[in-house]
């Protein structure tokens, strides 16, 4: 059976409502983990967002890489932001991705994919093709 | 808690980025460090996470290391440290090719 984000963000939204886009993309990553086997790609989440418009890409976030960071905020708060230093699309796929990998990692408390996680981390920053994140 | 701190130099003028790196810490049973980068124009700030303190300090430190080497400052030669030629921080494997100097040699 295929799986469609769109859709699961869609149902996610019907059945709950009140969710916060972090909530929001809390489930649906989990979801998509456990019907396709992967966590979905910083891009395919933010165009499924983008669909529903639920999601400003201005819209600042606070640092990512754990379950209570990488939030979209409400603004003003202390995003980890990007500047002249690093390009700042790549960055903030990157800090989705992280974020997105380590809601999966936290949930499962597997070393395996904590380091895979990091690793896909430090591949979306070279540019590097993203490995595949079975965590096993 | 910052556990370690380093000043790298950015050309030029000499400015001051401060790279530091937090303790470990539990949170719902997952460990966390922070890797933070103050560059002239702006903070960088990201958590970095583990099954155990050891996994959360050391994936930190590699990615802090990622950082710096992805960043458009080490790529346009203006960072250094000490006047040595890399900054003597470990990186992930794939980050391995691009070390430099020092770095190339030590790390």
């Amino acid at each position: 059976m295929s799986f469609s984000l769109a859709l699961e963000l869609k149902n996610c939204l019907l059945r709950h409502p009140e969710d916060e886009p972090a909530d929001l993309l809390h489930r649906v990553s989990f979801a998509a983990f456990l019907k396709t086997g992967q966590a979905p790609t910083a891009k395919e989440v933010t165009d499924a967002l983008l669909l529903l418009g639920k999601y400003s890409p201005e819209q600042p976030r606070v640092p990512a890489g754990n379950p209570g960071g990488g939030q979209w905020t409400s603004g003003g708060g202390s995003a980890g932001g990007a500047g002249d230093w690093i390009d700042t699309a790549l960055a903030e796929t990157c800090e989705t991705q992280l974020y997105l990998d380590g809601l999966i990692c936290h949930r499962l408390g597997s070393a395996a994919c904590w380091g895979q996680a990091q690793f896909r981390y430090s591949a979306c920053l070279r540019g590097d093709p993203i490995p595949y994140f079975p965590y096993k | 808690m910052i556990i370690a701190e380093r000043i790298l130099k950015l050309a030029p003028g000499n400015q001051p980025v401060k790279l530091s790196l937090t303790a470990p810490e539990l949170d719902n049973g997952s460990w966390f460090c922070t890797y933070a980068i103050k560059w002239p124009d702006g903070e960088r700030s990201i958590k970095i996470g583990g099954t155990d303190s050891m996994q959360a300090l050391v994936g930190a430190l590699q990615l802090l290391g990622a950082e710096i080497y992805a960043s458009k400052f080490h790529k346009d030669g203006r960072l250094s440290f000490e006047g040595r030629t890399g900054y003597g921080i470990p990186v992930p494997s794939n980050f391995r090719p691009d070390l430099i100097g020092d770095d190339a040699k030590y790390l």
